[in-house]
């Protein structure tokens, strides 16, 4: 398993690889290795849009961080 | 004159009678005789899906139904695995809990079943029935002679025209028989429109792959088709079609439509060969049915693929797109319980030194010793799998200050003959055939040993020990599994009374 943390200003879900599911923003996910598209679920005031990325060496100590920022509407 | 007019008749009499025969044996009885598919609008909301159960993301239950994710699997073994399979739900329904709700029977609380070959009888059966299984099932199934009917179904000169059929075979007629008998013509539909778990998966082998093939709308979008009016009895046959007693169960094979959300995961999972060899191949054998599709999916016993039904469990928990990874972060506590019916038969190849003939020995070998010989490593993954996230919990909570996480306290549970104290009851029920025909004690024993094994299971007892522990507001960071002294006796183990044995094998 990989660990990933996705940084939001807000609890928001993190829809996965265009997926809703209970993960949420701020807090430590597990995802199996591989590939995926990160994004977080609406209002879609935030950039960017979404995040490709690889997940792979990570550890619950060291997870990969990512970050969402607010954008003004 | 008159007698020859009469010969003619007779004549084209006869010629009728046999151009309806090729009519019904030939191309048009692929349509007639087969149930059709309908091909899917495109699209990855309707359908027979786990989050269109009650429960699903969008429902106010979310927290509630998921905070307990209980999963069973029920292996293949024909009468023998269905009946075991059925005592454990038995006592699974009398185990009454507190928590998360109060006052249900852990019954209540299974989110899903996944199974092969005999134990999908057990399981298709409740999904659509309910506590009809424990009223109406031993007559229809356990205790019925399936297999002579089917004997006596092929007798009837009638479906020996349709046997000739290149199209139909005796799987169909097993279908019939099975939708007959037991699962009154129900369809997917049925299942959909109950719009409650536990979400049945219903797993058969794709022999043209290799692959596993769970009758699951997330597989029929694949094939372009709608499972929706699908007929259960015919899941039911495809997962239990055993090789060289029953054909292959034949799907068309739609092609899928543009625009299903869940292909991006396949596609990102053909990047991952060198970083995740599971996910790459898992990918590029679900998406062989899109990119270099076959018109036909031809299928067999779930058994030739996983016989114990537990990899599609295993699938929902570790794939990022599986219904379980996906509440992942809402559940607290998981159970997995796998029925293992697995026997033991005795090795007769070894003792003879003349090369084993190709049939029916090495045919026979070839078809059946991959069935059991992955279940003890399946079962063993999902425990490793499940307790990887818990350890990294308890590493996580030794360094305060960091993000959040959470992981489900895991219970993995294997529940199969070889856990039987007394080595010659253990032999008798190793010995028990693999068969639609079980002599009635033999049924009744093997039900109440299913229950009476799930009793005394260390790990059911210590995850029952955790729920009291729950309902009595003793919210703790460790699990009863993970004490020193594993001596529990729950109060829902105590209230559990399994049916009487009878007099088979003997005590």
């Amino acid at each position: 398993m990989q660990y990933l943390v996705v940084q939001f200003d807000e609890d928001r879900s993190v829809i996965v690889n265009m997926a809703p599911g209970a993960w949420r923003t701020n807090r430590i996910l597990q995802l199996q290795a591989g590939n995926y598209v990160i994004t977080l679920a609406p209002p879609l005031a935030f950039t960017p849009p979404e995040i490709w990325l690889e997940l792979k060496n990570t550890t619950v100590l060291q997870p990969k961080t990512i970050t969402f920022a607010k954008v003004q509407p | 004159m008159r007698w020859l007019l009469h010969r003619l008749s007779r004549l084209r009499r006869v010629a009728s009678l046999l151009s309806l025969a090729v009519a019904v044996c030939c191309a048009p009885a692929t349509v007639r005789l087969r149930p059709q598919q309908f091909p899917t609008e495109g699209g990855d909301g309707p359908g027979y899906r786990f989050e269109n159960l009650a429960g699903g993301p969008e429902s106010n239950e979310f927290n509630q139904e998921n905070k307990f994710f209980v999963c069973l699997s029920f292996s293949g073994g024909g009468t023998r695995a269905a009946a075991l399979a059925y005592g454990v739900m038995l006592a699974l329904r009398q185990a009454r809990i507190n928590w998360p709700r109060p006052n249900e029977t852990l019954l209540d609380e299974v989110d899903c079943i996944s199974s092969v070959s005999g134990g999908s009888f057990t399981a298709a059966y409740y999904g659509l029935f309910h506590d009809d299984l424990f009223t109406r099932f031993e007559d229809r199934f356990l205790y019925s002679n399936i297999q002579g009917r089917l004997l006596l179904k092929t007798l009837y000169p009638w479906n020996w025209l349709r046997l000739a059929s290149p199209y139909y075979s005796r799987i169909d007629l097993a279908a019939e028989l099975y939708d007959d008998q037991v699962f009154d013509h129900k369809r997917f539909d049925d299942l959909i429109q109950h719009g409650r778990r536990p979400y049945i998966i219903l797993n058969a082998t794709n022999i043209g792959t290799g692959n596993r093939f769970p009758f699951t709308q997330a597989q029929f979008d694949l094939i372009g088709s709608d499972l929706g009016p699908y007929s259960v009895a015919r899941g039911v046959a495809a997962s239990s079609a055993f090789p060289f007693l029953l054909t292959p169960l034949t799907l068309e094979n739609h092609q899928k439509l543009e625009g299903f959300p869940t292909l991006l995961d396949y596609q990102l999972g053909l990047e991952d060969y060198y970083n995740n060899r599971s996910r790459y191949y898992w990918s590029r054998s679900q998406l062989d049915y899109v990119d270099a599709p076959h018109p036909y999916v031809h299928l067999m016993d779930g058994g030739l693929s996983d016989n114990i039904g537990l990899r599609s469990v295993i699938n929902a928990y570790e794939q990022s797109n599986g219904f379980i990874s996906r509440n992942l972060p809402a559940i607290e506590r998981l159970a997995v319980i796998a029925v293992n019916a697995r026997t033991l038969s005795k090795d007769t190849i070894s003792d003879c030194r003349r090369t084993p003939h190709i049939a029916p020995t090495v045919a026979m070998a070839t078809a059946t010793i991959s069935m059991d010989n992955y279940s003890f490593d399946t079962v063993d993954f999902a425990s490793r799998l499940m307790s990887e996230l818990r350890q990294a919990e308890l590493l996580s909570q030794q360094c305060p200050g960091r993000p959040e996480f959470h992981a489900p306290v895991p219970y993995v549970m294997e529940i199969s003959f070889e856990a039987i104290a007394d080595p010659r009851v253990r032999e008798k029920f190793f010995g028990v055939g693999t068969s639609f025909h079980l002599p009635a004690e033999q049924v009744r024993a093997l039900i109440s040993m299913g229950c009476e094994l799930l009793k005394k299971d260390p790990t059911f007892r210590c995850m029952l020990e955790d729920v009291e522990r729950e309902a009595a507001g003793r919210h703790e960071t460790t699990s009863a599994c993970e004490e020193d002294n594993q001596d529990f006796h729950p109060r829902a183990v105590e209230q559990i009374t399994c049916p009487d044995p009878g007099s088979w094998p003997g005590r």
